[in-house]
């Protein structure tokens, strides 16, 4: 397992914190633009997706084991996809019709 | 090999390569994370489908300044584990405890400040099933999903305290300091998107 995390070193792990820290701060200052709500939902989600692939990838050791990668991504994308589906009626109840057709 | 020889010198000889070449352990830890992963998601959509299909959901948070420095730590405290975890890989136990001993205790620093936020917000009248401003969800949500989170902070600071401690005693190995690590990061991860929804989505400006 320890030959898992041999690649890089302290400086890389440096580096990439710092690469997390700038992204959450990206997200704070998202949060504070005069955009509408779901405009601001797409961008912060967006950055966090790659907060998550870079911790995964860096921090979790991701990108030492192709396998495992590969196995971990299908499982979590799929959880998250088949999650999407109530998005529609979540419209529904809040303005009497799916999304697709609301103005 | 004779069944004498694997209760001698265990099975390890006679055993097929475990899958994708991860230790059990390790295989176990990545399985919980990807469970786990589909908790914390399903909290999260349920919360976004009530915040979209709600029209007066209140938005409490006037400065982000307490979620910041929180974050902040959170970061900081999986640098820390990683340099446990590379020291530990060196075989330098002494620094490994040390570092996984700070990592527990910004961990710990963390639970603090986010209870402290939730008295905060208690003391402005915010309860799981009320609160001054709109739909009383916004408490459930918030205490619900904030308090899986700091359930998993506090288990993860006593899970490293225990491995850190067993580790420098001898009696577990860098390899575990690896698996305590992932778990580590991934409540980290999981942070990443309580923020934005939970707290930056309810800002009151």
């Amino acid at each position: 397992m320890a030959t898992d995390i041999k690649n890089g070193g302290a400086g890389k792990d440096v580096g990439v914190y710092i690469v997390l820290l700038i992204l959450a701060a990206i997200q704070f200052v998202i949060g504070y633009q005069g955009i509408s709500d779901s405009q601001k939902l797409l961008w912060m989600l967006i950055v966090a997706i790659i907060e998550a692939a870079v911790a995964l990838l860096f921090f979790m050791h991701l990108t030492d084991n192709k396998g495992l990668r590969w196995f971990v991504l299908v499982f979590v994308v799929a959880v998250l996809v088949f999650m999407q589906y109530g998005w529609t009626d979540s419209f529904r109840a809040g303005h009497g019709v799916p999304w697709a057709q609301v103005e | 090999m004779s069944q004498a020889d694997v209760t001698m010198h265990g099975n390890a000889a006679v055993m097929a390569e475990p899958a994708f070449s991860v230790p059990a352990k390790k295989m176990a830890m990545w399985l919980f994370i990807i469970a786990d992963s589909a908790t914390f998601a399903g909290c999260l959509v349920a919360y976004g489908f009530d915040r979209n299909a709600t029209p007066n959901w209140p938005r409490p948070f006037e400065s982000i300044t307490n979620v910041a420095i929180m974050t902040a730590i959170l970061l900081t405290s999986s640098l820390t584990m990683l340099f446990a975890v590379r020291w530990a890989d060196k075989g330098d136990k002494g620094k490994a405890f040390r570092w996984m001993m700070i990592t527990a205790l910004l961990g710990a620093v963390f639970a603090v400040l986010h209870i402290r936020e939730w008295i905060e917000l208690i003391d402005k009248g915010v309860t799981l099933f009320h609160n001054p401003w709109g739909t009383s969800l916004f408490g459930s949500f918030f205490f619900g999903v904030t308090g899986l989170h700091l359930l998993h902070v506090t288990g993860g600071v006593i899970a490293l305290l225990a491995v850190g401690i067993r580790y420098r005693g001898g009696r577990y190995k860098a390899d575990d300091l690896e698996v305590t690590g992932l778990y580590w990061h991934f409540v980290d991860m999981v942070w990443m998107f309580v923020v934005p929804l939970i707290y930056l989505l309810n800002l009151s400006h």
